[in-house]
């Protein structure tokens, strides 16, 4: 089989699955007995789940034959063992992205989607989500870029609103509307006028045209615009500050499917794309000489991200907003070590995979909060007193909180976790690029993290409990428990076995 | 194994397994319990004729087993985690089987007197972890954490025993997070690699936290603790991370070894940065004034304040001297007479100070502890023979007195007795602090008399000024000793407000054969201070060896020189490491030169 075939199988997969929601959907639309109901939800649980599981395998036999390629990034030090090339990275992103959605949906199509009403169309639209992230990923130019990231806004953006409470629905799905229309705007413009500055559309090719253009051309100017409105355009998709107004209300006003398409794919995917407008398209330096320094706006907004992230998530009292300013800090110390390593691309593996682990402990915390909300009886209560069902989980589920330490430890980068030793190899790249302001950045992001989870922390270990026991009954906690399990033991062996990691790619 | 060390090692084995069985099974019948004890003599001894027999069929003894530290470190992690699951269900059991795994610890580590009385690293056992960054799992014992190793494991089972109380108010502190705990902070202790000593560090603290909450107490967590112990990581992982770098700029390779990085000399400026963060993470463990409000607000609990007051900051006196004095002599040196007075004056005089207003016994232990902290750090800027010596003592004596002493308030609490001083009368061990005869008034001795010959090394024209200020705070010390001791055991019980005294019920067994193990231990190394001290003493004089050339090349670093790495001179702690760090050249950083 082909790469090229192969490179659309997962797509296909995906898009074949929504396919055939839609034709359930059509031929179920009689009324149902709750028999009825529940059998077809399992089914279309099952069939979204072996699509993500379907378009897994074909990434990861991508992947496979990946490594048989001689191309590589570069032979160092960092990436010592590593030999994949940019396709390889994306291969691997996606593969893990798309595991992870996975796992989401398998939650969300036992879980939440028996709650609500049109729940289980959210699965066709997590599918539709899942399709975008890969196109976005895989791309390998501006017009591929658009087409998935608008994809995947789309879909966002229906998700947005079907799991909003019917309160909260037109303010968190408007917010978001109008903040993703302005980022696919500056998106759209800043890639017409990329190609009007260069007649190239293609990342590479950019990367060429760019080298070769004269200091004095008249083009500069529209190049400099282009390059400026098309890397806000990601910012705003991947809600970095100073563009994050719409993910905060939009990721506090919705549902967990919501949160899962805003928090996880649009974010992992829009960064994944910065990454790669970043390092392929945009690496000449000219640039910084020309008067646009990419490096600097991006520090400046990883600066502002950590800032702003750690001062007011502090200083909430419900889960869902300090997870998602804890998000922002997250997205403004990946922007550092991009900035950092900016220079050494043979960092850029381990910085993809602390990336990696930052979302799949997103993830995992999200599904906590889940977990410990079915303790309350309804969702009015969890807004009347936020954090309330924290309160002294300590003496309800142990087990529970062994776990929020251990992804929240993950997502800080602290020692122990999964996340600490790609963190060290970057502060070892950092320091070889006489970044030392960046690396203070980060190790002061992980202390921020604590900061930011310090009224989480203090309310799962307080003496008075706020909740009732949490009996472990229902199947839907059962399985959310056996997914965050499966989840933390792969972290965890990631962080015990660190040599695995040198090992995939010899 | 010679045949004193065999003899001695089966029948510490046998009284060990004698005594698991007895807590093991308390309630099954006298002659059950006879034959059991008789079955397991049998086998031991069954054991012991084997070796024999397998030692004759070789011809070679192993004297250096290197698996005894991994199975010394995995066992209890490993225990620990699959008896936190077992307790989910079987938590009496699982909390017994504890205790056994603990015993059986200390069992083993009895094979650590096979270990020779010289400068090396004993039972060495190396294995790659993270390629990358040169990260090895690379443990060994010498002469300095030898001691401290063996304390580790003798109070752990000991305060296990202690804690069932009779009026079975339950475990004070869950066993499985005891195990966690023991092995985190032995891999600490033995760790030759500074990341994986990092990493246990770590482990234990996050133990520590866990703790209160897993408690049958409910007690609240610190927050402070959590953030000091944060920043401290922070500021230990921000050096290491450098240090490796330049490593790697100045070698052409990454390693975070000890040795290894103890033969780089960075610049100046470099060298004052990694000394202050590195030795803050430390101090901040002892702790020293004013890194020290994480204490007062972990003394929640008697067992966990030993383990905190006890063991994690001898832990912090032993990675001064292993990391800050082994890695950067140079500033280590200069700040000595400045650290000696801050912590005597701003530190334990200022805990003394406190310990007269202490209002209960738990005030009062740890105020002492923190006093003593700052003695036994006297003892390490000093940086004499005989005050290295003295300060490993003290630690050693202050242990065992902690110890002692949270059995005490534990079976006190038990009892449902208030803790304030007017009420006690149980506690003239406390006195102990500091008697002649006891492993305290050895170290102290030692520690003074050092100190008062430090002019010619660190302390410069202030040693004897250190050396009399010291000698005051032994000596307002005592005197603190002997209040407590007038205050709790010689008052008149009429006078006191409440009768708590008479409705004590009588100490039990399981209590008095703990407090009379520290007892014995404590008074026993006190009377013979020569058989630790010979382990000691030649680890020590190696280490203020370089010590001494560190602070010489860190002389030459004055003038504004690259950083550099000195070769390795091929002692006998330089074994096990690969070829290309034995001849690194001295290459300037070409970055830095730009910079």
């Amino acid at each position: 089989m082909s790469l090229l075939m192969l490179r659309w199988l997962p797509i296909i997969f995906l898009v074949s699955g929504a396919g055939l929601f839609l034709v359930d959907a059509h031929l179920w639309k009689k009324h149902l007995t709750s028999v009825q109901c529940r059998a077809r939800r399992s089914r279309l649980s099952l069939l979204t789940f072996t699509s993500l599981i379907g378009a897994c395998s074909a990434l990861f036999t991508g992947l496979l034959l990946e490594f048989s390629q001689s191309e590589t990034i570069a032979e160092s030090y960092f990436l010592k063992g590593f030999q994949l090339s940019w396709n390889g990275l994306s291969l691997a992103f996606a593969f893990g992205l798309t595991l992870l959605i996975a796992l989401a949906a398998l939650v969300l199509g036992t879980v939440r989607a028996a709650e609500r009403e049109g729940a289980v169309s959210q699965l066709a639209l997590l599918l539709l989500a899942a399709s975008g992230a890969l196109i976005t990923i895989d791309a390998s130019g501006l017009i591929q870029l658009y087409i998935g990231i608008e994809t995947l806004s789309i879909a966002t953006l229906a998700l947005i609103i079907t799991g909003a409470p019917r309160r909260n629905l037109s303010e968190a799905g408007m917010k978001f509307f109008l903040f993703s229309s302005l980022g696919s705007a500056f998106l759209l413009f800043g890639g017409a006028l990329l190609f009007g500055a260069t007649k190239q559309v293609l990342f590479s090719e950019l990367q060429l045209s760019i080298s070769a253009m004269p200091s004095d051309s008249s083009n500069s100017a529209l190049l400099l615009l282009g390059v400026l409105l098309s890397v806000c355009g990601l910012l705003i998709k991947a809600g970095v500050a100073p563009f994050h107004f719409a993910f905060i209300d939009a990721f506090y006003g919705t549902s967990f499917a919501g949160r899962i398409s805003l928090g996880l794919i649009l974010r992992g995917s829009a960064t994944f794309a910065l990454f790669k407008l970043q390092l392929i398209a945009f690496s000449d330096p000219r640039l910084a000489g020309w008067g646009v320094s990419l490096s600097a706006l991006l520090a400046l907004s990883a600066f502002i991200s950590v800032t702003i992230g750690t001062l007011v998530a502090a200083r909430q009292i419900a889960f869902p907003r300090i997870l998602a300013w804890a998000c922002l800090l997250e997205n403004g110390l990946v922007l550092a070590g991009l900035v950092a390593v900016a220079s050494l691309p043979q960092a850029v593996v381990w910085l993809l995979f602390s990336w990696f682990v930052g979302l799949a402990s997103f993830l995992g915390l999200l599904f906590l909060h889940e977990y410990v909300s079915d303790s309350l009886r309804s969702e009015a209560s969890t807004l009347l007193k936020p954090l309330m069902q924290w309160q002294g989980l300590i003496k309800n589920s142990p087990t529970a909180v062994v776990l929020f330490l251990f992804f929240f430890g993950t997502a800080a980068s602290l020692p122990l976790t999964a996340g600490f030793l790609p963190k060290l190899v970057l502060a070892q790249a950092q320091l070889a690029a006489l970044r030392e302001n960046f690396l203070l950045l980060s190790l002061g992001g992980s202390f921020c993290f604590v900061i930011a989870y310090s009224r989480v922390i203090r309310a799962a270990f307080c003496k008075t409990t706020g909740s009732e026991k949490i009996q472990e009954k229902s199947q839907g906690q059962k399985l959310i428990f056996a997914v965050l399990l499966c989840l933390a033991l792969c972290l965890l062996s990631l962080s015990i076995w660190p040599q695995v990691l040198i090992g995939l790619g010899v | 194994m010679n045949s004193f060390t065999d003899t001695w090692f089966y029948a510490f084995s046998i009284s060990l397994i004698a005594l698991a069985a007895l807590v093991l099974f308390p309630r099954t019948r006298r002659v059950v319990r006879s034959c059991l004890l008789l079955v397991l003599v049998v086998t031991a001894l069954f054991m012991q004729a084997a070796s024999v027999f397998a030692e004759g069929l070789t011809s070679t003894t192993e004297t250096n087993a290197s698996w005894l530290l991994v199975a010394l470190i995995t066992l209890p992690c490993i225990a620990g985690v699959a008896l936190m699951l077992g307790s989910l269900k079987y938590r009496q059991l699982c909390h017994r089987l504890c205790g056994l795994f603990m015993g059986a610890e200390l069992l083993l580590a009895t094979r650590l007197f096979e270990a020779e009385s010289a400068d090396a690293w004993q039972f060495q056992w190396i294995q790659p972890w993270f390629s990358p960054l040169g990260i090895r799992l690379h443990w060994a014992v010498d002469g300095l954490s030898f001691w401290l190793v063996l304390l580790l494991l003798l109070s752990m089972p000991l305060l296990w025993l202690a804690q069932d109380s009779p009026k079975k108010v339950g475990p004070e502190i869950p066993g499985p997070l005891l195990l966690l705990f023991q092995g985190a902070l032995l891999s600490a202790f033995l760790a030759v690699d500074l990341f994986v000593q990092f990493l246990s560090l770590d482990l234990a603290v996050l133990m520590l936290f866990l703790m209160p909450a897993f408690s049958q107490k409910r007690s609240s967590i610190s927050m402070k603790f959590l953030l000091f112990a944060l920043l401290g990581s922070m500021l230990r992982w921000s050096c290491l991370s450098y240090l490796i770098y330049l490593n790697a700029q100045v070698t052409g390779h990454y390693s975070s070894d000890l040795v290894v990085l103890s033969h780089l000399v960075p610049t100046e400026t470099a060298s004052w940065w990694c000394y202050g963060s590195l030795s803050l993470s430390f101090l901040m463990l002892v702790p020293v004034f004013p890194v020290h409000h994480w204490l007062t607000e972990s003394r929640q609990t008697p067992i966990l304040g030993f383990l905190v007051s006890g063991l994690l900051s001898a832990f912090g006196a032993y990675g001064y001297i292993r990391v800050c004095m082994g890695l950067m002599p140079g500033p280590a040196g200069q700040m000595s007479a400045f650290f000696a007075t801050a912590t005597l004056l701003m530190g334990s005089f200022y805990a003394l100070l406190l310990m007269r207003r202490a209002y209960s016994l738990y005030d009062w232990l740890f105020f002492s502890a923190f006093a003593i902290g700052g003695l036994a750090l006297l003892g390490v800027f000093a940086a004499t023979e005989a005050s290295l010596n003295g300060t490993l003592l003290l630690l050693l004596s202050r242990g065992l007195c902690l110890a002692a002493l949270a059995v005490i308030c534990r079976s006190l609490e038990a009892r449902s007795v208030d803790l304030g001083l007017k009420d006690l009368n149980h506690l003239s061990i406390a006195g102990l602090c500091g008697l002649p005869g006891s492993l305290s008034w050895v170290a102290q001795y030692m520690i003074i008399s050092g100190t008062f010959m430090a002019h010619h090394a660190t302390l410069a024209r202030f040693g004897h000024v250190q050396g009399i200020l010291g000698v005051l705070a032994f000596f307002c010390l005592a005197v603190s000793g002997v209040r407590l001791i007038v205050r709790i055991g010689l008052t008149n019980k009429k006078r006191s407000s409440s009768h708590a005294a008479q409705r004590l019920s009588p100490v039990t067994g399981r209590e008095n054969l703990v407090l009379s193990v520290l007892i014995v231990c404590s008074i026993g190394c006190g009377l013979f201070p020569q058989v630790m001290l010979q382990r000691i003493t030649p680890t020590i004089s190696a280490q203020l060896r370089r010590f001494t050339e560190g602070r010489r090349e860190f002389a030459q670093q004055e003038g504004g020189l690259p950083a550099r790495s000195l070769p390795l001179k091929g002692t006998l702690k330089e074994t096990g490491y690969p070829k290309h760090l034995s001849g690194a050249d001295v290459i300037a950083s070409p970055e830095r030169k730009k910079r």
